[in-house]
């Protein structure tokens, strides 16, 4: 699979397709644009060397006109899941594209479209959703005392794999100013740490810092990963 | 989740769906309701129930006939008949394949305008009805008789 050219086909979104069409051009694939307002086909041609077709995708002569018959694979992200459900089929069973992709708004469609035959379908719901696990999970781990007259705070945060400071050497991370990792404590053990100590998933850190400082400190010690 | 057609199931199917209350929907649903079927209209727009005479002795769901959810409450897996008959071609393409592979409904009809869009209806045991083909069919009649006029 080294080094072939793929020749794409990304029919309707917003600004996403913008984001697309870079990180798949990068990768030197030739890319062809469906979308149908003329508006948005003219600032992606502008912005970017790709091919742009403005009408509907899911009329068999646009998608003719746009030399679909050579396409590897279509990728689908108009509003309507039914609209992104005839792209694919018409691509798929009358000109023979291999590889469909759709994004749906309703998730239970992700099940569905896979079953009538779409390849790769992605629901921007469960997308979003997920995330959003990822940041409570991260954000009811972190408790706060205030100590030393109120100036300081004693903040105690549980990390998991989610944490991008797991799996560090503690020297690595850098971390704010007016503050310091008190101590570790890794399955029962205290662990007082130091630079080469390198964070576990599961850990719980006590970290000391100044009132101030604290929305830096939560911030630097919550970034996820991706 | 899905409704899959087992032997029992088929043998109480008895639903008949209309998704889309246009003047088509309208009227077919009220003709199988004269008939004394089960029928179940679904549109998303309430006042197209509107066009539903007062006779009309079926339900009426106002809700997005192209969601499974709202399929499944219109009882989608005991239908006998569903007709896809929403103004717009994509919904009813849509409709028609998932109450045909997802729910196995014995008689799935679909009305597309598209003529182009054949091919995607074929080999799936949709009975599809092209409006278009079938006005040409009759122009063509009218033609071959005024030779005789």
């Amino acid at each position: 699979m080294g080094g072939e050219r793929v020749k794409i086909f990304i029919v309707g979104g917003g600004k996403e397709v913008d984001f697309l069409v870079q990180s798949l051009l990068h990768k030197k694939n030739k890319i062809v644009v469906i979308n149908n307002r003329e508006a948005e086909c003219l600032a992606i041609s502008h912005a970017h060397n790709v091919q742009v077709l403005c009408g509907d995708a899911t009329k068999c002569f646009i998608l003719e006109d746009a030399g679909i018959k050579e396409g590897d694979l279509i990728i689908a992200l108009v509003k309507k899941d039914f609209d992104n459900f005839v792209i694919c089929q018409l691509a798929k069973k009358v000109f023979g594209v291999k590889r469909t992709f759709s994004i749906v708004s309703n998730p239970k469609n992700v099940d569905v479209f896979k079953k009538l035959g779409i390849t790769t379908v992605v629901s921007s719901t469960y997308i979003l959703a997920s995330v959003i696990e990822q940041m409570a999970a991260v954000s009811e781990v972190i408790n706060y005392l205030p100590i030393g007259e109120g100036k300081l705070e004693l903040i105690e945060i549980s990390l998991s794999n989610f944490h991008k400071i797991c799996a560090k050497k503690l020297a690595d991370i850098s971390f704010p100013a007016n503050c310091i990792v008190g101590c570790v404590i890794r399955n029962g053990n205290v662990i007082i740490p130091h630079g080469g100590t390198i964070l576990q998933s599961g850990d719980k850190l006590t970290i000391l810092a100044s009132v101030e400082s604290r929305e830096d400190v939560v911030k630097a010690l919550t970034l996820v990963n991706k | 989740m899905f409704g899959i057609g087992n032997k029992q199931r088929r043998m109480t199917r008895k639903y008949y769906l209309i998704i889309g209350c246009g003047r088509l929907g309208a009227t077919l649903a009220n003709m199988l309701s004269l008939k004394g079927k089960e029928v179940i209209v679904i549109d998303e727009d309430k006042a197209s129930f509107r066009k539903l005479p007062a006779e009309y002795s079926g339900f009426s769901i106002e809700a997005d006939g192209t969601d499974i959810d709202v399929l499944e409450s219109a009882h989608i897996m005991r239908a006998e008949y569903i007709f896809a008959v929403t103004d717009n071609d994509n919904a009813n393409i849509t409709i028609a394949h998932i109450a045909k592979k997802i729910y196995d409904v014995p008689n799935t009809v679909a009305r597309i305008y598209d003529t182009d869009k054949e091919v995607i209806m074929q080999d799936e045991d949709i009975t599809t009805i092209y409006p278009t083909k079938l006005s040409l069919s009759e122009m063509k009649k009218l033609l071959l008789w005024e030779g005789k006029e």
